[in-house]
């Protein structure tokens, strides 16, 4: 820490590692502040190359939080190449497999990353404040958190053949059938499923409703919003197209395919991190900065498919159509679980999910394919180009922190401004600003690999604003 | 007596899957009242499976510094938050049974030396030869506790 910067490294309960400077002006208030990401991967540069039959196997590695996102991404992508519909049944699977993605990765996300600040409170003993503390005060809390995220993870496991990296979607469909008695166990188990994501929502809006001011003002901003819709503008999460809103909830764009994102999607890049800034290309960078996720999903779509999410939707929208509170995200995302559920029960009683009907040939006959899943933490974008004998030419990959990178140093900024007095600092302060990004679950894993066009530049400044020292890379 | 033996770490890092190695090689003697399962990492899920069994196996590969090409080591339960969220200790999985679940089922740890932690799925030879001695190790001892 320089008399000038409050260094926050790293933070913690995020996946990844990253930094956030805080700039203080000369009288010591917060100038500016800047969510770092200082990894690097470089998915799309070694993927050049290998035959795109692979790519499902490779780029799941990108992450071991949320593989199924991309293995889905990505066998959708390879679908496009192949150029032909998959089976319904296999279409089914693999929706299926991604509920229990969205369930698992969720309930860790509340119960396990979020839950402590909440019930433990912001300022309480940052040695208390996490998993373990929860388990001590709250196991009763903590043993449905267990639960919840087990079912998800058993039923990836069950369909997919195993919870981390399964080979189970490839292009053209999927490799197993579910059996009768598989499909008996995951239905047997849903009730407690839903009793605890249930219990979590009723946890979460008593917490909403008595610190009121606090959540309602928590990383507020105005921002746009991307995410995937059905053709009626229903929230969905494995298939559809793309939507995008602006703050007051306006359709900028709607029902766009997934394979024209670039016409509508444009990528900058800072030299301070290894992140892409995407941005809504009509508005230019940065004023097209745009968020996804679960809040975004929720402020985007018309409504929700089925009937105990959507009601739970209209509880979220009571006071206004558009949750702009960074805060929101919690809430947004455990009735994502209970969607999800939901959609895995319908998809469970559906006669054709246990047909054998499950995969095509998968020779290539198109140059290129997107393929777009909405991945736990937002819109998941895996775009693939290949020569004739189907081998990589190009590889495009935009995950949901990338997205939301421009979104997340807002956050960081509003928080910062809020809570940050240099000669007032408080731990429960500089949580804070953790938190607001937490609010994001962001996976940095995923974010950080770009290749090429990252030149990385370490300035140390003044209250002036004047370089005193420069490092180049 | 059950038993529950869980390789983990990543098979895709040649010798880091010393454990996924163990528990296939195990699979093919069928030791009565074993379970056998393996993993990437141990998670938080595995705080309510352990509970089932009156003893839980760990299998993992260790680091190249390591003095011993395999050893084992009692686990004590002791549960404590680490800064990435997805990763626990077999003694954070024993400690977090015990205190969601009240239940104490015993903890054995082997670790396999690793030389090799490259992209591939094979073991190294030194590798593998500590991983087939601990498959010995582990099927003497099955009998022992039943």
């Amino acid at each position: 820490m320089t008399s000038n910067t409050i260094l926050i490294n790293p933070v913690t309960r995020i996946e990844g590692h990253a930094k956030i400077t805080i700039h203080l002006d000369a009288r010591g208030e917060v100038d500016d502040a800047r969510f770092h990401v200082v990894e690097f991967r470089g998915f799309e540069k070694f993927c050049e190359g290998r035959h795109f039959t692979e790519m499902p196997n490779i780029t799941p590695r990108t992450c071991g939080i949320c593989p199924v996102s991309h293995l889905l991404a990505s066998a959708k992508a390879c679908d496009a190449i192949v150029g032909r519909e998959i089976p319904r049944t296999a279409k089914m699977l693999r929706e299926l497999t991604h509920m229990g993605q969205i369930i698992q990765s969720h309930a860790l996300s509340f119960f396990h990353l979020s839950a402590p600040d909440m019930l433990l409170g912001w300022d309480s003993d940052p040695l208390k404040r996490n998993i373990m503390g929860l388990v001590e005060q709250q196991p009763a809390i903590a043993v449905k958190g267990v639960r919840l995220r087990k079912y998800g993870q058993e039923m990836i496991k069950t369909v997919a053949g195993r919870k981390i990296h399964p080979d189970f979607p490839v292009p053209g469909g999927v490799n197993k059938a579910l059996t009768i008695e598989q499909r008996d166990t995951m239905l047997a188990g849903m009730g407690e499923a839903f009793e605890h994501a249930k219990f979590a929502l009723d946890l979460l809006k008593g917490y909403h409703a008595a610190n009121l001011a606090e959540v309602e003002d928590f990383g507020c901003f105005d921002s746009n919003y991307m995410g995937l819709v059905q053709p009626d503008g229903a929230l969905e999460l494995y298939d559809g197209n793309i939507r995008f809103c602006n703050a007051k909830g306006e359709i900028i764009h709607d029902q766009i395919p997934p394979s024209k994102y670039l016409d509508y999607v444009g990528e900058a890049v800072e030299p301070w991190s290894y992140m892409k800034f995407p941005f809504i290309a009509r508005l230019g960078y940065p004023h097209g900065m745009y968020r996804v996720g679960p809040l975004a999903r929720l402020n985007v779509c018309s409504h929700i498919s089925t009937p105990l999410a959507n009601a739970e939707l209209k509880v979220w929208r009571e006071k206004r159509r558009v949750q702009s509170s960074s805060f929101y995200y919690h809430w947004a995302r455990l009735i994502e679980v209970l969607y999800a559920l939901e959609r895995a029960k319908q998809l469970l009683e559906d006669p054709q999910i246990t047909s054998t009907d499950i995969l095509v040939p998968n020779e290539p006959v198109n140059p290129e394919g997107v393929g777009v899943v909405e991945a736990p933490r937002g819109t998941l974008i895996h775009h693939y180009w290949v020569n004739k004998d189907g081998r990589m030419e190009k590889v495009n990959l935009i995950v949901s922190t990338g997205h939301n990178n421009l979104a997340m140093n807002k956050g960081v900024q509003h928080v910062a401004r809020k809570y940050v007095k240099a000669k007032k600092l408080k731990e429960g302060m500089l949580n804070r600003v953790e938190a607001v990004i937490r609010c994001y679950d962001p996976c940095l894993s995923c974010a950080t690999h770009a290749v090429g066009k990252m030149p990385i530049v370490v300035e140390l400044m003044d209250a002036d604003g004047t370089v005193v020292d420069t490092l180049r890379k | 007596m059950k038993t529950l033996i869980i390789g983990y770490g990543n098979d895709s890092r040649n010798d880091d899957g010393a454990g996924w190695f163990v528990v296939n090689e195990l699979s093919k003697l069928n030791l009565p009242g074993v379970t056998l399962e393996t993993a990437h990492q141990l998670e938080v899920d595995f705080a309510e499976t352990v509970g089932d069994y009156d003893q839980v196996i760990f299998v993992d590969a260790a680091i190249p510094e390591s003095v011993e090409p395999w050893w084992s080591e009692e686990v004590k339960p002791g549960f404590r938050s680490h800064a990435v969220a997805h990763f626990m200790t077999p003694g954070d999985v024993l400690g977090l049974c015990q205190t969601l679940y009240g239940k104490q089922p015993r903890g054995r740890m082997f670790s396999i030396r690793g030389h090799d932690f490259n992209f591939g799925m094979e073991l190294s030879p030194e590798t593998r030869q500590a991983a087939l001695e601990v498959v010995q190790e582990i099927a003497a001892l099955e009998p022992a506790y039943a």
